[in-house]
C-alpha cells in the first residue's frame, strides 16, 4: 500500500515499494498525486519495465484499459459510433454506385432498385444510412477541429458530443421532410 | 500534395511504417468531402421516387456529373484509408491482415470506378 491508497506487487505478485520501481513507474506514479482522485477509474494499474527488464504491475486488478470494466461513456460511445457508421456508410458508397450504375443501365435494373428503394424496407435501410452519413459527417468535423487543437476541454468534449447528435438527428429529419 | 515535415517523410515513422501519410490523406479527404457529403444528402432524396427519365436527366447535368464524380472518388478513397485502419485495429496476423486491407482496396476501387463510369456513361 502507498499513501495514494493501492497496492504496488511484481509480476509475480509479491509486495514492492517505490525502490524497487523504475524511473518511468516512479514518474507515473509522482503523477497520480497531482491528478484528482475522480479523474482516474478506481480501477485501474500500470504496467511498466524495471531497469532489470522485468515487467513490473502495480497492481494485482484487471489491466486497464480494459474495456470490460470500465462503464460506457458517452466519450467511448461516440468514438466507437464514428468507427461503426464509418463502415456502415462504406458499404452504402457501394450501394450508391449499384445505383448510378442501375440509371446508367435503365429498364429492369432501374425499375427493380428503385421499387426496392421506396418500399418500407429499403425506406427504413435509407433512413438509417441518413442518420449514419449524417452523424460521421458531424462527428468527423468535430474530429477535425479537435485536430487543429480546438474542443478539447472536457466541458466542450460533452457539449459538442451533444450537438453532434443532435444536428445528426436535425438533418435526418430535414433530409427527409422537406 | 507535401505537408509533413521532411524528417517524419524520410523516418517513416509511426507503428504503420508509413509516418503521417495516411493520417493526412483521410483528414484532406475528409474536408473535401464535407460539402459534397451535405449536397449528396439534400439531393439524393429528390431523386429516389422518380423516373428512370427524370434521374438520367439529373446525372446528366454537368453540375451533378461533376459533383457526383469528384463524390465517388473522395467517398472511395477516404472509405478505403478509414477501413485499412479499422482491420489494422482488429487484426493481429499479419498475413491475414495484408490479405484484407489489399482486398477492401480491390473491392472500393472496383466500385469506385464503376460510379465514375456510370456517371460518364449517363452524361455523355
Ligand atoms: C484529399 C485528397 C488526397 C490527398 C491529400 C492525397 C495525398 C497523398 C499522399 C500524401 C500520398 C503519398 C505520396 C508519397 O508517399 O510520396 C498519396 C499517394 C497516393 N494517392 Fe493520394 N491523395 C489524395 C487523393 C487521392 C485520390 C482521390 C486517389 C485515387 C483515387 C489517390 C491515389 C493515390 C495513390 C494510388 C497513391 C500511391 C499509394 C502508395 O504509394 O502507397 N489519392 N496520396
Ligand atoms: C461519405 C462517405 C464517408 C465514408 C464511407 C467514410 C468512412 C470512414 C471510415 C470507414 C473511417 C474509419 C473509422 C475509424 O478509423 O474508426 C472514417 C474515419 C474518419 N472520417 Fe469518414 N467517411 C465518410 C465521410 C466523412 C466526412 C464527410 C467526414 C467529415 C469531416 C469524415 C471524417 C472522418 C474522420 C476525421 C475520420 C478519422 C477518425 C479517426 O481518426 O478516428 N468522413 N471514415
Amino acid at each position: 500500500m502507498n499513501t495514494l491508497g493501492f497496492k504496488m506487487s511484481n509480476a509475480k505478485g509479491h509486495a514492492i515499494g517505490m525502490k524497487q520501481l523504475g524511473t518511468m513507474a516512479q514518474a507515473q506514479i509522482l503523477l497520480l498525486y497531482i491528478i484528482p482522485k475522480e479523474k482516474y477509474h478506481p480501477q485501474f494499474s500500470i504496467i511498466c519495465f524495471s531497469e532489470f527488464g522485468e515487467t513490473e504491475n502495480l497492481s494485482t486488478r484487471p489491466l486497464s484499459p480494459h474495456l470490460q470494466v470500465y462503464r460506457p461513456q458517452i466519450t467511448s460511445v461516440m468514438s466507437i459510433l464514428h468507427r461503426i457508421t464509418g463502415v456502415i456508410i462504406a458499404l452504402g458508397a457501394i450501394a450508391i454506385s449499384l445505383w448510378i450504375e442501375s440509371v446508367a443501365r435503365g429498364g429492369a435494373w432501374y425499375e427493380s432498385l428503385s421499387g426496392f428503394l421506396v418500399s418500407v424496407p429499403g425506406k427504413s435501410l435509407l433512413i438509417i444510412w441518413t442518420l449514419c452519413t449524417a452523424y460521421h459527417l458531424c462527428n468527423g468535423i468535430r474530429h477535425l477541429a479537435w485536430d487543429i487543437g480546438y474542443g478539447f476541454e472536457i466541458s466542450q468534449v460533452y457539449r459538442t458530443g451533444k450537438l453532434v447528435v443532435l444536428l445528426a438527428v436535425i438533418i435526418t429529419a430535414g433530409v427527409w421532410l422537406i | 500534395m507535401r505537408l509533413e515535415l521532411p524528417l517524419a517523410r524520410v523516418k517513416g515513422l509511426g507503428t504503420s511504417g508509413e509516418g503521417s501519410h495516411h493520417w493526412w490523406r483521410q483528414r484532406l479527404s475528409a474536408l473535401v468531402l464535407i460539402p459534397l457529403t451535405f449536397w449528396f444528402l439534400f439531393s439524393i432524396v429528390d431523386q429516389l421516387g422518380q423516373g428512370h427519365y427524370m434521374v438520367q436527366e439529373w446525372i446528366a447535368d454537368p453540375f451533378t456529373a461533376c459533383c457526383l464524380i469528384l463524390y465517388s472518388i473522395f467517398m472511395f478513397y477516404h472509405a478505403q484509408l478509414g477501413l485499412q485502419v479499422v482491420i489494422e485495429d482488429y487484426v493481429h496476423n499479419r498475413g491475414i491482415r495484408l490479405t484484407l486491407v489489399l482486398f477492401s482496396r480491390a473491392v472500393l476501387l472496383l466500385f469506385g470506378i464503376l460510379a465514375v463510369f456510370s456517371v460518364l456513361r449517363i452524361a455523355l
